[in-house]
């Protein structure tokens, strides 16, 4: 048993690939961290995938979200949200910390601009996906990242998400200053399923998953483009794709970023 | 018409202050505790603005340039409003705007000290408009110069998210004697700067009405002018654009019942009401 993983990530249009405020785990090539695609096969019969989204308004989104994926990684195969969420804090406090007491500034701002900006901390959706030996799978969300499981052609699983008219509303968001709470608790979404050889999973940022959605709600099967990607059939890479949905089909001008996950 | 141009480096916006500087400006804010001059919360508010504007687009390597930002000011003298280094500057990139507060001021804060109780923290409150409170209430003066710089601004962001026009006053216009015939002019000036627009949309005009009035009814974003108490409130709400159905949203959040038609007027003797009416007035739904 074994998983091949696909994974796509672009800024959004205009800007540089370090200014993506999108991660994701695994990240298969540390080295580029910024490639747009990479695919492996996964040798493994347990496997932890994770996309955070980081928010536009916040000095440090690209940094939260980045400890927030790699962490959930770490407390693997714990996943309850309080713990990757206690873990990433700490990730955090030891962040600011470093470079406080390495005496310089953390930023090219200036500190009356720096220093309200670590206070009020930087903010993040998380989504992740579990899979386990027994052939089950279990999801956790917080905000409006989205899973999707395709089998036979036919979609199994969309979720948290349910309508794509859904994504105008604002949604909740993972601040590096929280603490586990019940209002947290009140905002995480949790869901699991079973997993099958010939499955799709599809892991995926609010900007591709709104479009996705919106093309289910028309009828069409939105995951036959993303299982082309890296074929002769689809038509140009990730980033000629995502171009096209977003002058053509209303996307959203949004970091993008698209785990796929095809189990063996 | 949408109100959904992305707002991004590429693709700025811009915020416009018009603020009354006249005389009575002086007076304090009806039932303020502590004591408050209505200009020193102006200035509070906007500074405070600013502050959270330059929070909210400031990354590591430095603030972005989503906005072009200028202030106004209406009393003794007319024109750009800023302080210290920027004087007489008109609508300037938020990024140089940042890099350049007349002065910072260290104030106290109270934080929650998470054991249910308050204690004081000390922050650093940058400060690029001072208070200022003198002579009559040109009005008209100031929002024709606010007209020019939106103008000018559009012609070379044809296709921008609107700007927003923010404006404050407490008194009414002295451009004439004839106080029918002020209200007129000014009426005109309102709808001259509303009739700017984008290929996105109009420009947006708020008007916050500062009321000395202790016994002045708080008014946030009606949709009929028929609870307003005098021919003045009737004539900045007339001015005022219809709120977006994202600031409507806003609203919202800020615990407002708004309806459909609601007026971006606020007529006002509580503090509060003139911050909240700047959050609604300046939150962006796709900043980029």
């Amino acid at each position: 048993m074994a998983f091949f993983l696909s994974i796509y990530s672009l800024p959004k249009r205009g800007l540089e690939p370090n200014e993506n405020q999108d991660a994701f785990w695994p990240l298969l090539a540390p080295r580029l961290q910024f490639k747009a695609e990479r695919s492996q096969e996964w040798p493994s019969p347990t496997l932890l995938a994770a996309v955070a989204d980081g928010a536009t308004e916040g000095m440090f989104g690209e940094i939260w979200s980045r400890i927030l994926a790699s962490r959930a990684a770490q407390v693997f195969p714990d996943c309850q949200l309080n713990h990757i969420v206690e873990n990433s804090s700490r990730a955090w406090l030891r962040f600011k910390r470093r470079k406080a007491s390495a005496g310089r500034a953390l930023t090219r701002l200036p500190a009356w601009l720096e220093e309200p900006g670590l206070e009020q901390g930087a903010f993040s959706t998380f989504a992740t996906i579990n899979f386990a030996e027994d052939h089950t799978w279990t999801s956790v969300a917080v905000g409006d990242s989205c899973l999707f499981q395709v089998r036979a052609d036919k979609l199994l699983v969309q979720w948290p998400v349910q309508a794509a008219a859904d994504f105008s509303k604002r949604p909740y968001l993972l601040c590096s200053a929280q603490a586990p709470s019940p209002q947290l608790d009140e905002n995480t979404r949790s869901v699991c399923g079973w997993w099958a050889v010939d499955d799709h999973f599809f892991l995926m940022s609010d900007a591709l998953a709104c479009w996705f959605l919106r093309k289910c709600e028309q009828g069409e099967k939105p995951w036959v483009s993303l299982l082309n990607l890296g074929t002769d059939e689809a038509g140009g890479t990730f980033e000629d794709l995502v171009t096209q949905w977003r002058e053509a089909e209303g996307m959203r001008n949004d970091d993008v970023t698209l785990i796929r996950v095809d189990v063996l | 018409m949408s109100y959904s141009a992305e707002i991004s480096r590429t693709t700025p916006s811009a915020f416009v202050f018009i603020i009354d500087q006249s005389g009575s400006m002086a007076e304090k804010i009806p039932n303020s505790d502590p004591p408050k001059r209505k200009c020193d919360a102006v200035a509070d508010a906007i500074n405070n603005l600013l502050r959270n504007l330059s929070l909210k687009c400031a990354r590591p390597d430095g603030v972005r340039d989503y906005y072009y930002v200028g202030v106004i000011g209406y009393g003794a003298n007319v024109g750009s409003a800023w302080s210290g280094a920027l004087a007489n500057r008109e609508l300037m990139p938020l990024s140089e705007l940042a890099a350049a507060p007349a002065k910072v001021e260290e104030r106290t804060k109270k934080v929650d000290d998470g054991a249910g109780g308050l204690v004081e923290q000390k922050v650093k409150f940058p400060v690029w408009f001072e208070p200022v409170a003198n002579g009559g209430t040109p009005m008209c003066r100031g929002l024709e110069i606010a007209n020019q710089w939106v103008d000018a601004w559009l012609k070379t962001h044809p296709g921008c998210f609107p700007p927003v026009v923010i404006h404050y006053t407490d008194g009414e216009s002295t451009d004439s004697s004839d106080p029918a015939e002020a209200n007129r002019m000014v009426g005109d000036a309102m709808a001259k700067l509303k009739s700017l627009c984008s290929t996105d949309g109009n420009a947006l005009l708020f008007n916050v009405h500062l009321s000395s009035n202790p016994n002045a009814q708080p008014i946030s974003f009606p949709s009929s002018s028929s609870v307003l108490p005098d021919d003045y409130s009737r004539m900045l709400f007339d001015g005022a654009s219809e709120l977006t159905p994202f600031m409507q949203t806003v609203a919202r959040e800020h615990g407002i019942s708004v309806s459909e038609g609601a007026k971006s007027f606020v007529l006002s003797a509580d503090l509060a009401l003139v911050i909240q009416a700047l959050d609604i007035g300046t939150r962006a739904s796709n900043l980029r």
